[in-house]
Formats: structure tokens, sequence, C-alpha cells
């Protein structure tokens, strides 16, 4: 799976909970600045599961608490 | 759990509950705001504070299960010496046990081990309760070792716990890095605040803990440091699983007082429990504790992965907290005018109930955290009739709602209290062995199904943001 790819599936579910564009989503910026708390969480690492057939920690978005800093992981992660 | 453990903890519960007829009297160590010197003495002699600690380090290298068995006894004679008892074989030691190197086991967790030492967690801060990410606790470098700053709340067994268990922010290591440091009461720069006043177990010691400038060698962080949140989910999850067992050995003892109550009080020519809205009380509080034990069982397994077990733990301590008050409540009911006057000893025990459905987890953030996940899929059950019920709501909530659902943290909340319920009810069922088990398990099956429905609506987020605003107005008008 490319970083892009990732990216663009985080940058979708991000926009949706936030209910803007998903280009509005900046992908350094921390999930916590937006307001996301850990039951937000729970939906992005479901969502990730699902799609990536994998098993995240609970702790993984405080571990790579931004967009692109969880997209590195991931990658790193399915490589 | 081995047949040899298992025959040992019946033994030891057996020898609690021999020595608690003359030794352990809860309503006084209430009204006196502590344990008397013997019954520690007493506890460490049994090697009580050795339990889940390896034999190497001079415990008895017990199972979760094992211990919460013998937390559960404990509870059901006194819920202020089940929380010091269970926070200083949980928490307060368990990441020492786990992660610690050989130097720091010698060094804290033998004394640990025998109760020479007791040991305290310290992680709750003024701004920080339920969201640990906001901790501002620091341990940094100076010289040769660290200096740790900041303030902790809410510390259990903090007035006589001679090694604390300090989570802390190590940003040398990074951004979002937290460590555990052992500190020492005398160590210079910590102040541990005087006990607070509770509502209740009010037996066991709460305070503050002030930290200002304490000067520490590295050797003080468990493990590696900077790797707290890799610790944390076994540690937490011990301390979850060890509340919900005491939980279930209270509200045992709440039924076997109301039963008691219920048999020798006559009303109307004929005992208590010959009527049937009594009988059907009984009934409900019988299932429910079962639920409960069946719930601590399924905590308890620690071979399931983490994630799964954080899950387990957290919904055990949730659901058993809950129900906890649900018994204790109602056989102060059934106890009538008797049950309000302290001597009967159920006011203290409702007291005494009242915190475990804040501690270890305020059970509405868990109830939340539950509730996303088995709405986005990472609770992952076997199928059942109650459970197609939740299924088919889950997924017309999905449809509706989408990835927004996880902003409506009301609904969330509501999920989460349905999903433990229903897993309660596959709990019993799995636990049920004897033809009693069966009629308790179908009982709480019955419950769950009349309990499910008002937690399944999709609510009017509408009209609660409006009558929030309209009470707020009220409120500053007033």
């Amino acid at each position: 799976m490319s970083k892009t790819e990732i990216e663009t599936r985080l940058r979708d579910i991000v926009s949706e909970l936030l209910e803007c564009g998903p280009a509005e989503v900046d992908a350094d910026r921390k999930f916590t600045d937006y307001g996301l708390s850990s039951i937000e969480a729970i939906a992005i690492l479901g969502d990730l599961e699902d799609w990536l057939d994998l098993d995240l920690p609970t702790n993984t978005l405080w571990d790579y608490p931004s967009l692109d800093r969880l997209a590195g992981y991931l990658v790193e992660l399915t490589a | 759990m081995s047949a040899a453990e298992q025959a040992a903890v019946q033994e030891l519960r057996r020898g609690l509950a021999r020595f608690a007829s003359r030794h352990i009297d809860a309503q006084r160590n209430d009204k006196e705001g502590g344990f008397p010197d013997e019954l520690l003495e007493a506890l460490r002699d049994m090697g009580i504070f050795g339990l889940s600690i390896p034999e190497e380090w001079g415990g008895s290298g017990l199972g979760l299960a094992s211990v919460c068995s013998v937390v559960s006894e404990i509870a059901s004679l006194d819920r202020s010496l089940a929380t010091a008892v269970g926070l200083h074989v949980g928490m307060g030691t368990r990441t020492l046990s786990l992660f610690g190197t050989d130097e720091q086991r010698e060094r804290f967790l033998k004394p640990l081990a025998s109760g020479e030492y007791l040991a305290a967690f310290a992680a709750t801060e003024p701004g920080a309760g339920s969201d640990l990410s906001a901790i501002t606790t620091r341990a940094v470098p100076r010289g040769d070792g660290l200096v740790v700053d900041g303030s902790k709340v809410f510390v259990t067994n903090g007035g006589f716990a001679q090694v604390f268990s300090v989570l802390a922010r190590m940003p040398e290591y990074g951004e979002a890095a937290v460590g555990l440091v052992m500190l020492r009461p005398d160590d210079p720069g910590v102040e541990i605040g005087p006990p607070e006043d509770k509502l209740g177990i009010r037996a066991s010691s709460t305070t503050t803990l002030h930290l200002d400038a304490v000067a520490v060698p590295r050797d003080r962080v468990i493990g590696s440091p900077g790797q707290a949140t890799l610790q944390l989910p076994s540690t937490l999850g011990w301390g979850r699983a060890l509340v919900a067992s005491g939980c279930s050995g209270v509200s045992g003892a709440a039924l076997a007082s109301a039963v008691a109550h219920t048999a020798g009080r006559i009303q109307f020519g004929a005992p208590l429990s010959k009527l049937a809205v009594v009988r059907e009380h009984l009934a409900d509080m019988d299932a429910l504790c079962f639920a409960m034990e069946a719930m601590v069982h399924r905590a308890s397994d620690e071979g399931v992965g983490e994630g799964e077990f954080t899950r387990r733990t957290c919904a055990a301590k949730a659901f058993n907290s809950e129900g906890c008050w649900e018994v204790c409540d109602t056989s102060l009911q059934l106890h009538g005018g008797t049950g309000f006057i302290e001597e009967s000893g159920m006011p203290v025990m409702l007291c005494d109930a009242r915190i475990n459905r804040i501690f270890d987890g305020a059970n509405d953030m868990l109830f939340t955290q539950l509730g996303a996940n088995e709405a986005f899929g990472r609770a992952k059950h076997p199928p059942s009739a109650l459970r197609e019920r939740l299924d088919a709501h889950i997924a017309a909530l999905r449809k509706q709602f989408g990835f927004r659902l996880a902003r409506n943290y009301g609904v969330m909340w509501r999920l989460g209290q349905a999903a433990v319920m229903v897993e309660a009810a596959e709990a019993a069922v799995d636990l049920a062995q004897s033809e009693a088990d069966v009629l308790r398990a179908e009982h709480w099956q019955d419950m769950v199904s009349r309990r499910l429905e008002p937690l399944m609506p999709t609510p009017d987020r509408g009209r609660i943001d409006a009558l929030f605003d309209a009470l707020r107005d009220r409120m500053e008008r007033a």
C-alpha cells in the first residue's frame, strides 16, 4: 500500500468526521488539534484495521498523532 | 488456572474468611479511617501482598484469575481493604514485575512482595483524568539523572506507600513519550498531601502528590524509558479486572445480606422472602451477580491479544461497577428502614460501592469507547439472538451517520451499555455449568432482553442540545 493511498483514505475519514473538504485537512496538524478524541480514534482504527486487515494497538494515534506520521507508520507496517 | 493453583486459592479464601470473622471490622475501619497494624501484619503473614509477584522475587506468582478470586473475597469483607490490596497487587506492582530490570526488582519488588513496602500508582492529575494524553508531569534530564516536576491527585495508598509509580512525560524520548518513574516518599521534593475526606472506602488512603524538582537517578524509570504506552495496557487491564472482581465480591455479600434479612423479617404473617416482588428482586440480583462473575472470568483470561484484553477488562469494570451499585442499592431497599441505619452495614457498603463507577476509568468514558469499538468493528463476538438485535441497530446507525456517528458520544455511550449487557449474557451462558447456574444465566438473558430496547433508539440530538442550552440559560439567570 502506498503512502498516497493511505493518506487519501485517512483524509477522507478525517474530513467526514470534521464535516469539511478533504483538502482542508492538514497532514501535519495533530488529530487532537482538530478536536478528535480517543472515540474518533477508535473509528479511524476500526476502518484501517478492516481495510488493511491488521490489528492495531489502541494507542496508535497517540504514538502517531498526525495524518502524515500515521500514514508513514502504516506504510512501514504493510511493506 | 491449574488445579493446584485453584486449590491454593480456595484455601487462601477460606483462611481469609476465618480470619475476617475475628479480625476484620469494615465499619470500624471506616469510622477510624484506616486499618489496624495487626490487620496489615496478618495480611503480610498470609502472603497477600505478593500474590501477583513472581516467585523468584518473593511472591506467589499467581495469575490474574487467581488474584481476582482473592481480591473478590477481600472485597466481600472490607471494600477499603480490597482497594488498598487490589491497587498494590495490580497497578502498583504489575509494571515492575513485567518490565523492571533485575536490579529494580531486587531492590523494590522483593520488599513489595513481602508487604514491607506498599505500592501506589500516580497517573491522574488536576487537568488529566480520563484523558491521560493531557498529563503535564515531566521527567527531564539533569546531569546523570532526572528531575521530576508535577502534581498528581487521587493517589490510592498515597498515605502509606513506600513506592510510587508516577506517570510522567519524558520529552527527551519524543513528543508523546511517557514513562513510569518510581519515587519514594522521602525523596527530596516529594510532598504527600493529607488524606482526602471521601464519600466511601474511607479506610483506604487517597492523597495528592506534589513533585517539586525531585531529582532521581535514571534507574528509577521502570524498564525502557519513555515506553509507558507499551507497558500500560497490561497494567491498567489488571487494575480494571481487579476492580471488576472486587465489585463481584461486594455484590455477593450484599445479596447474601438481603437473602438473610428477607428470610428473617416477618411481615403480613410471613417472611418477606415469600412475597413475589421480593423474590423477583432477589432473583434479578442473583442473575446479575452471576453475570458479573462471568465477566470477571472472561476478563481475567490473559491468553487473548492485548487489544481484546483491554476491551474485555474495560467491559468487565464498567459492567460490574454498575451492577455492584444496583445490587447494593436493591439490597439496602430490601432491608427497609434497617438498611438506612449504619449498624446494618448497608450504608457503608453502598457508599463504598459508588467509587467503582468512577476510578480506573470513569464508566461514561468506558461505555463511550466500548460503543465506538462496537460501531466501528473493533469488537468481535459470536452470533446470538441478542447480538443480532444490537448489530442490526448498529448497521442502521452506520448507514444513517457514517463516520460522523463517532462524534455522537451520546449514541456511543448507549451502544456501549447495550453491548456490555449483551456480552455479559454471552459470558454467563459460557460459564454456566450446574442447573442453578443455567437458571441464573437464562434469567440474566431475559433481563437483558427487557433492558436493551431503551438503549437503542436514535436520540434526537437537536432536542438534547436545545434542552442543555435552556438549562444553562436558566442557571445563568439564577
